[in-house]
């Protein structure tokens, strides 16, 4: 498991990345992350929903409730127009520093020479 | 059994709501989110149950955390998000809850506020003497080196040293000794003293005035540098370096020189002491009360007017007492040759300075001595108000907040943890208890001073300015609030939240087992025990003042005369003339401390003992005193009476028949060697022989604490010295006779202070100690029921609101107000024997352990633990039955009309 503060800082992109694809629901989302991450990121419940919750007022993201074919019921979620925006510059964010990293660490063609 | 998941599911869903508040959409959230995990390790072929529990713990692995969880992912709250304690957040909440409820409910809280009050009064009241007590003559530098020398001799300890030739060492064998003791190994320093405590008169060129405590040494230097008395005026190099001079105390420079004597140069005035001129070389502060001695002036003499001294060393650092006490007795004849030669010398002691006062069990103590025990009973009678306190504030507590029940439900609904819940109430409690401070530092300001009074101690008077005391005093009442409120804090913080809107919290059954008759009982048992000791003590206190002493000692009085018989006869002839006194004698004053035994044995045999006690009277003392002997004719006709006649008590008598197989009558006309280790050097005799003429029935010359042992009775005719004399009287009062014996006294011419001591007092300030805790005992019980009964009231008033229907249904099928009086009060009696039952023994044990340091006592009457529970029954029916009698009045229908 990644430390608290990157699992807390990761959180709010992962989500809307995964809700970019298309509308989901929270136990899904926990799969999801845990298949794409090989187990790295392993969310529970308790920690997701209030975060979802939280996002649904700030307006990111949109919630229904949907009755499924057994009728019990499950609340779906789905990226905003704002989501979509906010995802854009969370991306930006995350990928200049991943480009500090990639250079520090010799994954560039050109390699690093400390100053 | 099948796993059925739906009531798997619904007993989770319901688990969940009762300890979490969360939304309910949050909740139906987290449901599906379960089933889902449920379905999916269905699906990798787990049983159902294991299934539905691996889910379980993956939804939610920290059961308290959830509600936890929500509140910071959604809350707006800036300052909430940092994470900040629960319990600072919500300060101004609960303050403001606490106010609101201190108005609600007045009366239980005026009550909770006046036992807290009481108890924390009580409890620093006791910490404050306990710690007084503790601290004697701490304030002496390096006190941890600091030893008191004291000896054995024959069986007792001295506290007093005597000097080689008693009375008769002149000055170089008196600074022989105390340099012999500085030069031991491992002394550093050494000093020696003596205080008289008889008043005396000095004269200045203005006045004379009779002071008491006048102290004599002859290490001027070491004397000051011991104990590090402060020097106000002048120094300790004029009092050392010249013979003849004095050093006055404050108090004593005030009362010969006026309050501006530091106006006045005092440096040459002169003091005369019997016919001594000594001059003032300073003045240093008085003395403070937990010092173990204490004197008014300080003369520096060439010799100590007294048998012995009083003498303290200090050791180098690092040294072992005990070898040093070792090197003393080796080296004791380099010191005293007297004391080396005598085989009635047992060794030195090394007394502690610091445990002088509560340790020391000796001969000639300055000061009475503090007492162990009595600490012991203060501190165990303060806790039992304090405990009693406690518990009424939790049964009050309980009954109190019952009706918040509703405040409560809400609060959990709304994220309250159950520690938030306690923490609110027992902030509720913290908040009473500190507004008590006031009125506890008030009550300390006026009870300080009475204490002291009464106790003789020196409490700090000035304690409330210490700031120390303050956040010692802060500390306790917190503690105290927090203990107070901690079994009802939780008891309310427990109750699940349904249940808390269903009735009421407290129930009114008056069946079985319940906390509130728990705390109830533990406070009878508190009561009675309280009550059976202060019983006991005053009952043992009775008798000791009631018991017969073998002796008259009512209307005696003895008069310091310190002159010889050609004095004595004239005054006693002046006496004789005035028409109330009965008799006039001499001799030994009855009524006083221990003092040195005497060695002793029967003539012709090998035994020599040495627990004998000396004393002598003249016929006329033995006479007006009314001592039974064996020889009334000469008592009463002491002009065909010999010169001098011993007389044995009956304890020496029995235990010389016993030992000897002699009969009463065969014991008379042998003869008592006394001091046989001393043979006199010119004509060789051995100790001091004399017959056996008669016996005397025992008397009780000491305190009651002291069995009665053998003793030997000097009967003269004509006294040499006569230091006291001993007047008896009858028809005046006290100050009537004192007045006509003054001024035959003062018609002798004497020049010397007139002091006086009725026989009665000598033997009741024996009883000091135990008169104050007499008193005490009954003082703090008087509080401790006060505190029981207003919680008791307090109680039932809460209860007979509960029972309103109840009484009110009785009334109306025909109760009388008596059937509802004995149907509340039934309950008590029960609990009030359970109490009686554990009370007696743990009393019996404490009381048993007391009388044991009398010789004389009373037997522990069963009958009186009785009493003790009668007492507490009475006042329990008294308070319980007014607050049932109102309620019993209450028109039932106006009862039965209430909603609950």
């Amino acid at each position: 498991m990644a430390t608290k503060a990157l699992v807390a800082a990761s959180t709010k992109p992962l989500v809307l990345s995964i809700l970019s694809y298309g509308e989901n629901y929270g136990y899904q989302i926990i799969k999801e992350v845990e298949r794409l991450s090989q187990g790295e990121l392993s969310w529970t419940d308790a920690m997701l929903y209030p975060v979802l919750n939280r996002m649904e007022k700030e307006g990111l993201i949109t919630s229904q409730w949907v009755k499924t074919e057994s009728g019990r019921k499950r609340k779906y979620y789905r990226i905003t127009e704002q989501g979509e925006q906010r995802l854009k510059k969370e991306r930006n964010q995350w990928l200049n520093v991943n480009r500090v990293f990639v250079k520090l660490w010799g994954m560039d063609e050109t390699p690093y020479v400390p100053v | 059994m099948q796993f059925d998941i739906d009531q798997a599911m619904r007993a989770w869903r319901q688990r969940l709501q009762q300890h979490q508040s969360l939304e309910p959409g949050f909740v139906e959230e987290l449901e599906s989110s379960l089933h889902d995990r449920y379905e999916e390790y269905l699906i990798r072929g787990l049983s159902p149950e294991a299934a539905f529990a691996q889910a379980q713990a993956k939804v939610m692995p920290d059961s308290n955390g959830v509600a936890h969880e929500y509140a910071r992912a959604t809350s707006n709250r800036a300052w909430y998000k940092l994470r900040l304690s629960g319990w600072l957040f919500l300060l101004p909440n609960y303050l403001k809850v606490a106010v609101r409820n201190l108005q609600r409910k007045r009366f239980y809280n005026l009550i909770n506020f006046v036992c807290l009050a009481v108890g924390i009064l009580t409890t620093a009241l006791a910490v404050l003497y306990l710690d007084y007590e503790t601290s004697f003559d701490e304030m002496v530098p390096e006190a941890d080196r600091k030893y008191r020398l004291a000896r054995t001799f024959r069986s007792q300890d001295y506290s007093v040293m005597s000097f080689d030739g008693y009375f008769g060492a002149e000055p170089e064998v008196q600074m022989k000794q105390i340099n012999g003791i500085a030069n031991i190994k491992g002394v550093e320093q050494a000093c020696q003293f003596y205080t008289f405590w008889n008043p005396t008169i000095i004269k200045t060129d203005e006045q004379e005035l009779t002071t008491e405590n006048i102290l004599h040494t002859n290490t001027p230097a070491e004397f000051f540098d011991f104990f590090g008395w402060r020097f106000l005026y002048g120094s300790v190099d004029g009092f050392r370096q010249n013979l003849n001079t004095a050093v006055l105390t404050a108090s004593e420079a005030v009362r010969f020189f006026g309050s501006d004597w530091r106006q006045k140069d005092l440096l040459d005035r002169v003091l005369t002491i019997d016919e001594q001129d000594y001059t003032v070389a300073g003045v240093i502060e008085d003395l403070p009360p937990n010092a173990h001695y204490d004197f008014s002036i300080a003369l520096h003499r060439e010799k100590i007017e007294y048998w012995g001294s009083r003498t303290y060393i200090k050791l180098v650092p690092g040294a072992d007492p005990q070898r040093v006490k070792q090197r003393m007795d080796e080296n004791i004849a380099s010191i005293n040759t007297n004391l080396a030669d005598s085989e009635l010398f047992g060794g030195t002691i090394m007394q502690p300075l610091t445990s002088i006062h509560l340790n020391s069990n000796m001969l000639y103590e300055l000061k009475p001595p503090g007492d162990k025990r009595y600490l012991y009973i203060i501190g165990i009678i303060s806790c039992i108000i304090l405990l009693l306190t406690i518990s009424n504030y939790t049964n009050l507590s309980i009954a109190m907040n019952a009706g918040r029940a509703r405040e409560i439900g809400m609060r959990k609904i709304f994220g309250a943890t159950e520690g938030q819940i306690s923490n609110q109430f027992i902030m509720e409690s913290m908040v009473l208890s500190m507004l008590t401070l006031p009125v506890v530092g008030l009550g300390l300001w006026l009870l300080i001073p009475w204490f002291n009074n009464f106790m003789g101690t020196g409490l700090n008077e000035q304690i409330l300015q210490d700031l120390n005391f303050w956040m010692i005093l802060l500390i306790v009442t917190i503690g105290v609030g927090i203990l107070a409120s901690l079994y009802p804090s939780i008891f309310l913080a427990r109750h699940p939240v349904l249940r808390l809107f269903r009735g009421n919290l407290v129930k009114n059954s008056s069946r079985g087992f319940s906390t509130r008759k728990a705390i109830i009982t533990f406070q009878f048992i508190l009561l009675i025990g309280l009550c059976s000791l202060t019983l006991f003590v005053n009952q043992q206190l009775s008798y000791i003042q009631d018991k017969d002493l073998g002796f008259d000692k009512e209307q005696v009085v003895y008069v310091n005369l310190a002159e010889d018989s050609t004095k004595f006869d004239v005054f006693k002839n002046e006496l004789l003339q005035i028409p109330e006194v009965t008799g006039v004698g001499s001799g030994s004053p009855l009524g006083r401390n221990p003092f040195n035994q005497t060695t002793y044995k029967l003539e012709g045999t090998a035994d020599v003992y040495d627990d004998a006690y000396d004393i002598s009277l003249d016929y006329s003392a033995v006479d007006l005193l009314n001592i039974e002997t064996s020889i009334p004719d000469y008592i009463q006709n002491p002009d065909d009476a010999p010169q001098r006649v011993v007389l044995v008590n009956e304890t020496l008598a029995d235990k010389l028949s016993n030992r000897f197989d002699l009969s009463r009558d065969q014991l008379i006309g042998r003869t008592i060697i006394e001091e046989p280790e001393y043979t006199d050097e010119e004509t060789g005799e051995v100790g001091f022989p004399f017959p056996i003429a008669g016996t005397f029935k025992d008397i009780n010359m000491f305190s009651l604490r002291e069995k009665i042992t053998p003793m030997f009775l000097t009967v003269y005719k004509d006294p040499g010295f006569v230091r006291w004399v001993s007047i008896a009287w009858e028809g005046a009062a006290p100050n009537e006779i004192m007045e006509k014996i003054e001024t035959k006294y003062n018609a002798l011419n004497l020049d010397r202070a007139f002091y006086y001591s009725y026989l009665t007092q000598n033997i009741e300030e024996l009883y000091a100690k135990e008169r104050r805790i007499g008193r005490l005992s009954i003082y703090f019980s008087l509080v401790a029921f006060a505190v029981a009964v207003i919680g008791l009231i307090a109680l039932t008033a809460f209860l007979t609101t509960l029972k309103r229907k109840e009484i009110g249904i009785r009334r109306i099928l025909g109760a009388s107000q008596l059937d509802i009086l004995k149907r509340f009060n039934r309950e008590y009696l029960w609990l009030l024997l359970i109490g009686l039952f554990i009370a007696a023994p743990l009393a019996w044990y404490g009381v048993s352990q007391w009388l044991s340091t009398f010789a004389y006592r009373i037997d522990i009457n069963p009958l009186i633990f009785l009493l003790a529970g009668a007492i507490t029954l009475l006042i329990t029916t008294i308070a319980v039955s007014l607050m049932t009698l109102r309620a019993a009045n209450a028109v039932p229908v106006q009862a039965l009309q209430e909603t609950q």
